[in-house]
């Protein structure tokens, strides 16, 4: 089958003929002619709205003149009866009562009415009006009371005058494709999924086109962007959202989980446009630059193109740089998808038995010195970003094979925060909870040291005095995490409304 | 309906003045659908682009003896047929003017049946959309110069800043996915 005639796709379209078979299959090998396909419905749908919207003219004409072929007899004899009726009205009416009275109270109101723009050309105003086409009138409120006064003369001549001049005449036309867009609708863009901290409850709050997620301190906020996919704001920033993909970071930080085969528009920066092509993404900008790091996928600016993982900074006035991704970066996200991609929390199969800690084996940011450790000490280190400055609470979720005391030590951001002695327990100890150890800070760098000295043989892991599989870091100082449950994921990032 | 279209269509391909006449009428309003929907796509809106259309419509349908009015077998409707020409005409025309300008998004913003489009129609033409979707916004672009715009790789590769060698492999690719989405 050769391309499809623009009749075959009208009739495709529109009714079922034979075809429609053959036209599907070659649909399926011609892309061209798939894509004529869709286009062409959508302007057949433009059609059939502007018909609904109108009075069938052309085939109430073609009606009118079948029946004048008929008929002939039928319609002058109506005539004659129309001429009489009117010609009865008239002598039974001995001179203007009601008919006259009316007019003049309107004309008296007209002029007191000097309010709204000069508008004496009514008349041709009026003549519009009964178009079809709602063409030009703009909010004037009263357009019936001046449409009845000036002249009780029906303005015959003029609504028939864009009809004659049949050929190139398309002026009422292409107006009312125009008005469409002038029309200013706000859509709903996005649906608020998620929130921590901040004065409004804003879970559930509809987000309209224009509409900006503002972050305060120490509030985070997660949203389903329609159509597109989820979005992570960080604490203090202010993100705009648009139709069609199209967000403004003014300031701060956001995280982008876009579906598969959606594609954001440009996001817009103060350092710049970002063209995004990743499923997933983190974008920052401060006062001095904008970071945008991607784990698959690609990022650009202009002809400079991050590849994940990879990362791209701008700076005003300098040209984009390419840097390798900061692993962890997303760890702020409480998204599996995004951690296991990005780094920060991942669950617990990926994290293997080192030096009596289990400790992310690929994460770069541990500079593996967990597996560089003397044999009978051990350190586990986590790096994550958390949503907002604070003081928070952790807790290690530990796990003793060994009927002994252990003592580690645990370091945050550097600093040393405590020694905990865990007693032993027989037989199949349980997973518990240990905590809290309060730090205040932004950002998480763990640090586990394994203090007691107990020699460890090689490839004996069992003998592990203590497994560390769960850190759980929460904003609410009192919370107390007995109710995990055993098998909660190792290693997840749960955040819990801060204390009050 | 469709006779008498035909008819008119015959009437008007034999030279007849009214006939013309009655087609312009009949025929002027969807044309201009066509062209504004087309048009959108490129962020034109104005009448006078709108009219040049129209206009090049009527040209077209007349060009080498009403050749294309001939083609014209009354199997759909008059209206459709010359919304359909008018649409391929505007895409062409804009494209012509300006053929390094960005392409236009060309599927519309939600997929909606046409009216009087049957339900087997519309759910290979929403199969249609979604597969496009689901495509990369390059391999659409790519498809659309190869297929719609049927131009050659040369201007392909230098539409899309690729190398010339590149495209044809690419084409078969982006072709492949888009039958695979479909089965």
């Amino acid at each position: 089958m050769e391309c499809l005639t623009p009749e075959q796709v009208v009739a495709y379209l529109r009714t079922g003929n034979g075809e429609g078979r053959a036209v599907e299959a070659h649909a399926r090998e011609c892309p061209g002619c798939a894509m004529e396909l869709l286009l062409a419905r959508e302007a057949l749908r433009e059609l059939g709205a502007a018909r609904a919207a109108r009075p069938a003219t052309s085939r109430k004409i073609l009606l009118l003149r079948k029946q004048s072929s008929w008929v002939p007899w039928t319609a002058a004899a109506a005539v004659l009866f129309a001429a009489i009726l009117i010609f009865a009205i008239t002598v039974s009416k001995p001179s203007g009562t009601t008919v006259v009275k009316s007019p003049p109270k309107r004309t008296e109101v007209e002029p007191k009415a000097p309010d709204p723009v000069p508008p004496k050309p009514e008349p041709k105003l009026v003549i519009e009006q009964p178009e079809p086409e709602p063409p030009k009138p703009k909010p004037e409120e009263p357009p019936k009371v001046v449409v009845l006064p000036p002249k009780p003369e029906p303005p015959k001549p003029e609504p028939r005058k864009p009809e004659p001049p049949a050929p190139p005449d398309p002026k009422p036309e292409p107006k009312k494709p125009d008005t469409t867009p002038t029309v200013v609708q706000r859509f709903a863009v996005a649906k608020v999924t998620h929130q921590v901290g901040g004065a409004a409850a804003l879970v559930g709050k509809t987000l309209l086109a224009g509409d900006t997620v503002a972050t305060g301190r120490g509030e985070y906020v997660a949203a389903n962007y329609d159509g597109f996919g989820s979005l992570y704001f960080r604490e203090n920033s202010r993100v705009q959202l648009d139709v069609e993909g199209a967000i403004t970071l003014h300031e701060g930080e956001f995280f982008g989980k876009v579906d598969s085969g959606r594609r954001l528009a440009p996001v817009k920066t103060p350092a710049g446009e970002v063209q995004i092509q990743a499923e997933l993404f983190g974008i920052q900008t401060t006062k001095t630059a904008t970071e945008v790091s991607v784990a698959e996928g690609q990022v650009a600016v202009g002809p400079t193109v991050a590849k994940g993982p990879q990362m791209l900074v701008l700076r005003p006035g300098k040209a984009p740089e390419l840097k390798p991704v900061e692993p962890g970066f997303a760890g702020w996200i409480p998204d599996k998808l995004a951690a296991k991609r990005f780094g920060g929390w991942i669950e617990g199969e990926a994290f293997a038995p080192l030096q009596g800690f289990r400790v992310m084996e690929w994460d770069e940011s541990s500079q593996r010195r967990a597996a560089v450790q003397v044999a009978d000490q051990g350190t586990a280190v986590l790096k994550a970003p958390l949503p907002f400055k604070g003081k928070h609470a952790l807790w290690l979720r530990v796990r003793q094979y060994v009927n002994k005391p252990v003592v580690i030590g645990v370091h945050i951001n550097g600093q040393h925060i405590a020694d905990r002695k865990l007693e032993g327990e027989e037989r199949k100890p349980p997973w518990r909870w240990e905590g809290p150890f309060q730090f205040t800070a932004d950002r998480l760098e763990l640090t586990v040291v394994a203090l007691s000295r107990t020699p460890l043989q090689q490839d004996e892991r069992r003998s592990f005095p203590v497994v560390l599989d769960a850190a759980l870091v929460t904003s609410d100082l009192k919370f107390v995490p007995e109710r995990v449950p055993e098998e909660a994921r190792a290693f997840e990032l749960i955040l819990e409304e801060p204390g009050k | 309906m469709s006779a008498e279209d035909l008819d008119l269509v015959r009437r008007c391909a034999a030279g007849r003045k009214d006939a013309w006449d009655e087609f312009v009428r009949r025929t002027r309003s969807a044309i201009l659908r066509g062209a504004t929907a087309a048009l959108r796509k490129f962020r034109v809106t104005d009448p006078e682009s709108i009219d040049n259309v129209h206009q090049q419509v009527y040209v077209e349908l007349l060009r080498e003896d009403s050749k294309v009015l001939r083609t014209f077998r009354g199997k759909c409707d008059l209206e459709g047929w010359v919304c359909v020409i008018a649409m391929r005409t505007a895409y062409h025309i804009m494209r012509k003017k300006s053929p390094d300008a960005a392409l236009p998004q060309f599927l519309p913003s939600e997929s909606t049946p046409a009216p009087g489009e049957g339900a087997e129609r519309t759910e290979f033409l929403d199969r249609l959309d979604v597969a496009f979707r689901k495509m990369s916004p390059e391999e659409v672009r790519l498809l659309r110069l190869a297929f719609y715009e049927k131009r050659s790789y040369k201007d392909i590769a230098d539409a899309l800043g690729w190398p010339l060698n590149s495209v044809s492999p690419k084409l078969i690719r982006a072709k492949d996915k888009l039958k695979k989405l479909l089965e």
